[in-house]
C-alpha cells in the first residue's frame, strides 16, 4: 500500500528530473559559428529532415547526402517522418532546440510545412528545401530550394507523349491521366504542364479523363482499369501517369484489358526502376528523368554554400530530361544499373 | 406426474407443426437480422443496380477488372478476419508483411515463381506466428504487438534492401494467366482461399474453437479450451495470407519494394468491418470479409464509372463504413437482447 501510494510521487519526481535535465543538460549544445566565406565546414552540424527510408528514391537521396556530408566532414543527423506532416512539425521543433548550422528539409506536405518554416526562420536556422516546393509565394521562408519544377516535368511528359504519338502517325485521339495524391503540388502541377503542352502542340489530342492513384502502384492498376473501361472503346491512344510506378500499374491494367505493348503510348515520370524496366522491355515509351542523385547533389551544393556563408540561389530547379529507349543509358545511373 | 390423457395424434402433429413453423420463422428472423446477411444482401442489390444503371459496368472486361482489383486485398482480408473472429481485433502489420513479402518474392524469383511464392508465404506465416505468440501466449495487446511487429519487419527489410526496389530475376507470368481463358489466376486463388477458410471455420473443430474463444475467452478456458494456440493459429493464417497477397502483388511487375501494398492493411480492415464481422470477436466468418472486400471494390468501381469526383467517392465510402458499423452494432445488440 505504501509503495503504491508513493508511486505518483516517484513518477512525478522522475518526470521533474527528466524535464530538468532536458532544460539544463540538453541546452548545453552549442552552435558552431558560421565562418563567412570560409571553405572549412568540418565539424559543422546539419540535420536532414526527410520523408522516408522505405521508398527507393528517398533512400538513395538520403544515402547520397550522407556520403557527401561524410566526405566534407560535416556531422549529418537524419530524421525520418514516414510522410507524416504532423510528426515533421514536431521534429522541426526538436531540431530548433538543437540549433544546427543548417537544415536540409524534404517537406512531407507542401502546405503544412509553412508554419515550421516560419519557426525555423525565426530561430535564424538556414533551411535548404529539397525535392518538394512549398505551396507559397513567400520565398523568404527558406534560404534555398533545390529540386524539380513539377510544371516543367509535366510539360516534358506532354512533349514526350506528342513526339511518341507523331512517330506512330497519330495526331488525334484521347489520352487518360493517372495522377498522384489529389491536391498536392506535384499532382496538380504535373497535370497542368502536361495539359498545357497537349493544348499547344497537339490540340487534336484531348484528355478524356483523370483518376488519382496516390503515387501507389496497386492503385495505379485500379485507376487505369477504370479509365480503360470508361474510355478504352473510344479513340484512346495513350496513358500518362505522373510517376513510373503508377504507370507500371497502368501497364498491368492495359495488359489485362487486352492491349498489347505499343497499342497505347505509355508515358511516365521520374525514370524510376519500374520505368527503366518497362522502357527497356518496350511496354513504356518515355519517362522524364528525376534522379535522386541529382536531387541530393543540388541540395548538398546549396547546403555547402550556406555553411560557407556564400550566396546561394533561392531556387534551383533540376532540368528535366525525356528518357526513351534511345537514351535509356542516361537513366541507368539513377536506378543503379 | 403420470400422463393421464394422451393428446390425440392429430392434435400432436398440429402442435408439432406450429412449433416447427415458429422455430423456422424465428430462425429466419435471426438470419435476416444478422449483420453479415444484411451486408451480403446489400452487396447483391447494389451489384444488380450497378449492372442495370451504371454504363459499362456489366461488361466482361470491367467485371474481370473489378475481381482483379479486390482479389489481393480480399486474400489479406480473409486472413485478417480470423484474427478478428478469435477476438484479437486487427493486425496492423498486414501492410508491412505484404511489402516485405514482395521483396522476398522478387529476391527469390530467380529460383522459380512457385518456390518464391512458397518462401513469401512461409515468411508471412513465421512473422504471424511470432506476433501470435506475443498476443496469445503472453497476452500482449494485439494492436501494439502488430505495430511493433510492422516496425521490426520494415526496419530489417530496409537494412537488407537499403530501401530500394528489388527486381526479380525470373518470370512470374504464371500468376497472370487466365484459367480456361476467362478466370484470372489471382481471382481463382482468392476464391479458393475464401472457400477453404469458410469451410474450416464452418465445418471443423478448429473453426468452432476459434469462434468460441472469440465469443467468450474466459468461458472457453473454464471449459478446458486453451485459447493461446488458437490465437497463434489465427495470426499464422493472417500472416501467411498477407505473404500470399504480397507474392501475387510482386508477380504483377516482377519487382518488390517497401511501398507496395501500403494500403492493404487499412483496406483489409475496411473489408472485415464492412463485411459485418464483429470487432468484439466470435461473430462472422471469413466469407463475410470476402464479401466486404467485394462490396468496397464494387462501390469504388461503380462510383468511378458513374463519374463522381474523388471527394464524393470518399464521402460515399465513408458513409458505407458507418452504415456497416451501425448495422453490425444494432444486430449484435438485438441478438444479445434476444438471448436475455
Amino acid at each position: 500500500m505504501t509503495i503504491s501510494r508513493r508511486k505518483p510521487a516517484v513518477a512525478f519526481m522522475a518526470l521533474a528530473l527528466t524535464v530538468g535535465l532536458a532544460i539544463t543538460g540538453c541546452s548545453s549544445s552549442s552552435t558552431t559559428p558560421r565562418a563567412s566565406g570560409s571553405s572549412d565546414v568540418t565539424g559543422m552540424k546539419v540535420t536532414l529532415l526527410t520523408v522516408s527510408q522505405s521508398c527507393a528514391y528517398c533512400a538513395t537521396h538520403t544515402d547520397e547526402l550522407k556520403a557527401d556530408a561524410q566526405k566534407a566532414g560535416v556531422d549529418l543527423t537524419v530524421v525520418v517522418n514516414e510522410f507524416d506532416a504532423g510528426v515533421q512539425a514536431q521534429q522541426v521543433n526538436q531540431v530548433i532546440s538543437t540549433k544546427p548550422d543548417a537544415v536540409i528539409l524534404w517537406a512531407a506536405d507542401a502546405t503544412a510545412i509553412l508554419p515550421s518554416l516560419a519557426r525555423l526562420k525565426s530561430a535564424k536556422i538556414p533551411v535548404v528545401l529539397t525535392n518538394t516546393h512549398p505551396q507559397t509565394d513567400d520565398t523568404s521562408l527558406w534560404t534555398a530550394y533545390t529540386g524539380p519544377d513539377d510544371t516543367d516535368y509535366g510539360r516534358k511528359a506532354g512533349e514526350a507523349m506528342v513526339t511518341a504519338l507523331k512517330a506512330k502517325g497519330q495526331t488525334s485521339g484521347s489520352v487518360v491521366v493517372v495522377t498522384g495524391v489529389p491536391g498536392t503540388p506535384g499532382a496538380i502541377n504535373r497535370l497542368k504542364g502536361f495539359t498545357e503542352t497537349l493544348e499547344k502542340d497537339a490540340p487534336q489530342v484531348t484528355i478524356a479523363g483523370t483518376q488519382n492513384a496516390d503515387w501507389d502502384q496497386t492503385k495505379g492498376t485500379t485507376a487505369a482499369a477504370a479509365l480503360l473501361t470508361l474510355y478504352g472503346k473510344d479513340d484512346l491512344v495513350g496513358i500518362y501517369a505522373e510517376a513510373d510506378n503508377m504507370l507500371a500499374g497502368a501497364i498491368v491494367a492495359a495488359d489485362r484489358a487486352g492491349y498489347k505493348p505499343g497499342d497505347l503510348t505509355m508515358v511516365g515520370s521520374n525514370c524510376s526502376i519500374e520505368g527503366y524496366t518497362n522502357i527497356e522491355s518496350g511496354a513504356q515509351q518515355a519517362s522524364v528523368l528525376l534522379s535522386p542523385y541529382d536531387d541530393a547533389s543540388l541540395a548538398w551544393q546549396a547546403t555547402l554554400k550556406v555553411l560557407q556563408g556564400d550566396d546561394v540561389a533561392n531556387e534551383t530547379f533540376i532540368p528535366p530530361v525525356v528518357i526513351t529507349n534511345l537514351n535509356l543509358a542516361d537513366c541507368a545511373a539513377a536506378v543503379d544499373k | 406426474m403420470t400422463r393421464t390423457s394422451p393428446a390425440p395424434a392429430v392434435l400432436t402433429d398440429v402442435n408439432a407443426g406450429a412449433t416447427t413453423g415458429r422455430t423456422r420463422i424465428r430462425a429466419l428472423g435471426e438470419w435476416a437480422g444478422d449483420a453479415s446477411v444484411i451486408i451480403a444482401v446489400t452487396t447483391v442489390v447494389l451489384f444488380l443496380i450497378a449492372c442495370l444503371v451504371v454504363p459499362e459496368f456489366a461488361t466482361a472486361d470491367n467485371l474481370r477488372a473489378l475481381l482483379l482489383s479486390i482479389a489481393l486485398v480480399g486474400i489479406a482480408a480473409v486472413g485478417m478476419s480470423v484474427i478478428t473472429i478469435v477476438g484479437r481485433l486487427f493486425s496492423l502489420s498486414v501492410s508491412a508483411t505484404v511489402a516485405v513479402s514482395t521483396i522476398i518474392f522478387a529476391g527469390a524469383l530467380g529460383l522459380g515463381p512457385w518456390f518464391a511464392l512458397v518462401i513469401a508465404v512461409a515468411f508471412g506465416a513465421v512473422a504471424g506466428a511470432v506476433q501470435g505468440v506475443l498476443a496469445g501466449r503472453l497476452k500482449a495487446d494485439p494492436i501494439v504487438t502488430t505495430i511493433a511487429g510492422a516496425a521490426v519487419m520494415i526496419g530489417i527489410a530496409q537494412i537488407f534492401s537499403e530501401g530500394r526496389t528489388v527486381a526479380g530475376a525470373g518470370d512470374a507470368s504464371v500468376f497472370a494467366i487466365n484459367i480456361a481463358g476467362v478466370l484470372p489466376m489471382q481471382v481463382l486463388i482468392f476464391l479458393l482461399v475464401t472457400g477453404v477458410a469458410w469451410w474450416i471455420h464452418r465445418f471443423t473443430v478448429l473453426g468452432r474453437k476459434i469462434t468460441l474463444v472469440g465469443l467468450n475467452e474466459r468461458a472457453a478456458e473454464v471449459s478446458g479450451l486453451r485459447s493461446w494456440p488458437l490465437v497463434i493459429v489465427a495470426f499464422v493464417a493472417s500472416g501467411a495470407l498477407a505473404g500470399l497477397a504480397g507474392a501475387l502483388l510482386a508477380s504483377e511487375s516482377g519487382q518488390g519494394n517497401l511501398q507496395l501494398g501500403a494500403t492493404f492493411g487499412f483496406d483489409a480492415i475496411t473489408a472485415v468491418v464492412v463485411g459485418g464481422i464483429s470487432v468484439k470477436g466470435g461473430m462472422g466468418n471469413p466469407l463475410n470479409a470476402a464479401v466486404g472486400a467485394f462490396l468496397v471494390g464494387l462501390l469504388s468501381n461503380a462510383l468511378v464509372l458513374v463519374g463522381l469526383t474523388y471527394e464524393t467517392q470518399l464521402i460515399v465510402k465513408g458513409v458505407l463504413v458507418l452504415f456497416a458499423i451501425i448495422i453490425t452494432g444494432v444486430a449484435s445488440q438485438a441478438k444479445n437482447g434476444a438471448r436475455r
